[in-house]
């Protein structure tokens, strides 16, 4: 009598504790996947600017170099590229494809623009128009922002991986399909590459 | 009631909540006793069937009892603490839990970029930092909330409903009513509430459960399924029973504050006919106010109307008084009649507004109304801020709508004149945090330079939505640079270095949640701190020592109750670290400690009956550092 139910009672109070636990481990695996979706979602606002300000920047040149057609053509086919990309990787930033894809195709845009600014150190009156100025300093700016978010992104999914990899959270996310998230790698701005000296005044 | 005296009463409410939290599951543990004595009565002791009167009832049964006490203890205790661990992840989570999706502040929606605008008006006029901003989509019916474990990491969510129904007017007075939960000092008291809540459901969850189990087709074990579906069946009421307590327990804590958070509103806005017709669109609108979301349903008194369909209890256990009531009291001549608006009335409601406002000039100005102005929103204050927002420049403005940009703008404000210190403060920003942040606060120092100082603060607020989504590590190396920035040089200005204490208080509130509400001070450790900060302040707004000394004392004669003691601390000169100290113990002082160092430290500023920006801006600062929101100076922003 008495020792069956407390039987009963002691098991309910382990399943509770389990499912608790369970619940807990689950929904601490939905956090920490809508952070990096979240962190994501700041990189593209950058990404989007970056794409708008490239065909401001080539139209520009263009008035100056009617000579290096193929450069900024270059230029404006890997943003083209980069651009659906970003737009893929904004659909489901836990497709490791679409952001692998991405990754390689900025990386590309950025080799495309790196090209066009070496080509633009010949015409001094391009490098001396106020607009390019203006242009540059947003687009660096811009690189600068993507950057940061980028770190941000990728701190977000290496501890979203670390938790989905860790034992005993590796069954749960085993069991309700929380897939590995990827690095966005290697957007790093040609300056960043060049790392130049900056002079503070 | 002031800032000050809301403040203690939630948290005298808190309290109450945990005494209250205890009863429930005092209750809970004696039901479970009666259902389990009933159970193994109605079973009996297995195997051999015996006459009626031979099974007797027996109250006291020890092992029953301690066993259902340990069960119970610990499934409603793990439970509501697993709750409270989740919520501490601050009002962005709560938000999206609830499906909120963050509104951007570089929105072009003009929808969206109008509910930002009313957000960030409001915070900067109130003096606390602007919350993040979430829509539910999901969500057709007309409802708010703002929920948060300290204001630094606050969330202030709308429903889709809200931002279609509600006009710019009806909006900002449900905007805030809900920055009056969060200077009320509700918001916390609220998830402690919903933690409670969901620890107490958790018996009827399992109940529900346990319903639902079906006996495996080969288990001939018939009498333990019953005993599973009776002792589910019995979870499931009393499961319910607790909710019912739960439910009365919110009801009681929510509705009185719902009428401050209406009242506060009105005293934001000026405009009672704004909130008035909010609450009659909401009793107009076939949808209410009715939240879908199932998550909603423990936080029912978290947000601006009732969430659920129309109480089956009836309206004692309504978490919120009824529309037709709360209507009334905004608007004295409502009839009922919820399609006719109310008539906006200029100076409606504002009689007897503490504050700034009303001063004139800025000499008048003594520390007790200094002081009474924490907390303490009004209109003004809410066109004031507006006009603050309007005048930070565009470019500024669109720098703190990104992480890296409010970083860097926070960091260029910190910047020295000296070139050479300088050069030092932007070498520790690339080595301790990046060379993509130096290069931006490098690009950034002339516009930040170039800012009027009253907008300093404002900036401040206005960047830590954007602050908000650093990583974690960025955080922590980010919050290292600030503070190596402010001691680069060792002529940091008590300006400079309230504004980088702000800076470090706000992020290590969003950041790290810390559950430390206030640590208590002996006598004379609050008085050696507050010495040494009012010495600092005595120095810095004076030139001459005589000067310095004399500020000092009026300060000190506040501490003392209008007198100067024998053998009171004399004026220091105290350094960095000290200040950093006394800051830091001050900032989490018992509220009436804290009251009495911004009295002192008000009247050690008017001491010479003169007020310049810079000492109304000191005091701000010195206000935010102490975790008081302290509205801006009207005066200085009116000319």
């Amino acid at each position: 009598m008495g020792s069956t139910l407390i039987a009963v009672l002691v098991l309910v109070g382990l399943v509770v504790l389990v499912a608790i636990i369970v619940a807990g481990m689950y929904n601490g695996l939905v956090t920490l996947r809508n952070r990096y979706k979240n962190a994501f979602a700041q990189i593209d606002v950058q990404l989007k600017r970056r794409y708008d300000l490239i065909p401001n920047l080539v139209e520009t040149a263009k008035g100056y170099m009617a000579h290096e057609r193929g450069t900024m053509e270059a230029v404006i086919q890997a943003r083209n590229v980069a651009m659906a990309a970003g737009k893929a990787a904004a659909a489901n930033p836990g497709d490791p494809s679409a952001m692998k894809a991405l990754g390689g195709a900025e990386t590309a845009l950025t080799g495309a623009l790196g090209r066009l600014m070496a080509v633009a150190e010949a015409y001094p009156d391009l490098k001396a128009n106020q607009n390019m100025l203006a242009i540059q300093e947003e687009l660096t700016s811009t690189e600068n922002k993507i950057a940061f978010a980028r770190q941000a992104y990728n701190d977000s999914v290496t501890v979203y991986n670390t938790g989905r990899e860790k034992f005993p959270t590796n069954i749960i996310a085993g069991m309700f399909n929380f897939g590995p998230a990827e690095l966005l790698e290697s957007t790093e701005s040609a300056e960043e590459r060049k790392a130049p000296r900056v002079s503070f005044n | 009631m002031d800032f000050f005296a809301q403040q203690d009463m939630a948290r005298k409410k808190s309290g109450r909540l945990v005494v209250l939290f205890i009863l429930a599951v005092v209750f809970i543990i004696l039901a479970v006793y009666v259902a389990a004595l009933a159970l193994s009565f109605f079973i009996g002791p297995p195997g051999d069937v015996k006459a009626p009167e031979q099974i007797v009832w027996q109250w006291w049964r020890p092992n029953i009892f301690f066993t259902v006490t340990f069960v119970v203890i610990l499934a409603v205790g793990s439970a509501a603490l697993m709750k409270l661990a989740a919520l501490r992840k601050g009002g962005a989570f709560i938000a999206q839990s609830l499906g909120g999706v963050e509104v951007s502040s570089t929105s072009r929606d003009p929808d969206e970029r109008r509910l930002m605008n009313v957000v960030e008006e409001v915070a900067i006029a109130s003096g606390v930092p602007v919350p993040s901003v979430f829509i539910l989509p999901g969500e057709a019916g007309i409802n708010a909330f703002a929920a948060g474990w300290s204001p630094s990491d606050a969330a202030v969510a709308v429903t889709a409903g809200a931002m279609k129904q509600l006009t710019r007017d009806e909006l900002q007075g449900v905007v805030a009513h809900e920055f009056g939960h969060v200077l009320n000092g509700d918001m916390r008291l609220n998830l402690k509430l919903v933690a409670m809540i969901s620890g107490i459901m958790v018996l009827a969850t399992i109940g529900y459960w346990a319903l639902h189990v079906r006996p495996s087709r080969n288990s001939k074990n018939g009498n333990g399924y019953a005993v599973i579906l009776l002792a589910g069946l019995a979870l499931l009421v009393i499961g319910y029973g607790g909710a019912f307590v739960g439910r009365i327990i919110q009801s009681a804590v929510s509705r009185q504050r719902e009428y401050l958070a209406d009242a506060s509103a009105v005293q934001f806005t000026r405009n009672p006919a704004g909130l008035a017709n909010a609450l009659k669109r909401i009793a107009g609108y076939p949808v209410g106010s009715v939240m879908r979301a199932p998550a909603a349903r423990e936080m029912r008194h978290m947000f601006f109307g009732a969430s659920d369909v129309v109480s089956f209890f009836g309206s004692m256990f309504a978490t919120h008084p009824p529309l037709n009531q709360r209507i009334k009291q905004l608007d004295p001549s409502f009839d009922g009649d919820v399609s006719r608006p109310s008539v906006a009335e200029g100076d409606a409601g504002t009689a007897g507004v503490a504050g700034f406002a009303g001063q004139s000039g800025y000499p008048a100005l003594t520390g007790a109304q200094a002081v009474s102005g924490i907390g303490a929103l009004t209109f003004e204050h809410v066109q004031a801020g507006s006009a603050l927002i309007s005048m930070i420049p565009p470019r500024i403005r669109d720098e703190i709508e990104d992480p890296l940009g409010a970083c860097a703008v926070v960091s260029a404000m910190m910047l020295d004149k000296d070139p050479s210190t300088r050069q030092r403060q932007m070498e520790a920003i690339s080595t301790q945090f990046s060379e993509a942040l130096a290069r931006q606060t490098n690009l950034l120092a002339a516009d930040v330079a170039g800012l009027d100082r009253q907008l300093l603060l404002p900036i401040v607020d206005l960047s830590l939505p954007a602050m908000r989504r650093m990583s974690p590590v960025q955080y922590v190396s980010y919050s290292k640079t600030v503070a190596s920035l402010a001691r680069a040089d060792n002529r940091v200005t008590l300006f400079e270095f309230c504004l980088q204490k702000v800076v470090e208080y706000r992020l290590f509130e969003a950041f790290e949640k810390p559950s430390v509400g206030v640590n208590a001070l002996s006598n004379r450790r609050f008085l050696s701190d507050a010495a040494a900060m009012l010495s600092a302040v005595a120095r810095a707004g004076n030139e001459t020592d005589d000067a310095a000394v004399a500020a000092y004392e009026a300060g000190i004669k506040v501490l003392f109750g209008g007198r100067l003691p024998s053998g009171f601390p004399s004026i220091g000169n105290p350094g960095l670290e000290r200040l950093d100290a006394a800051f830091n113990s001050l900032s989490t002082a018992p509220m009436r400690m804290r009251r009495q160092v911004m009295l002192a430290v008000s009247d050690c500023i008017v001491s010479d009956r003169h007020v310049t920006l810079a000492e109304a801006e000191m005091l701000r600062a010195i206000a935010y550092c102490l975790g008081l929101p302290l509205p801006p100076y009207l005066q200085a922003v009116a000319s």
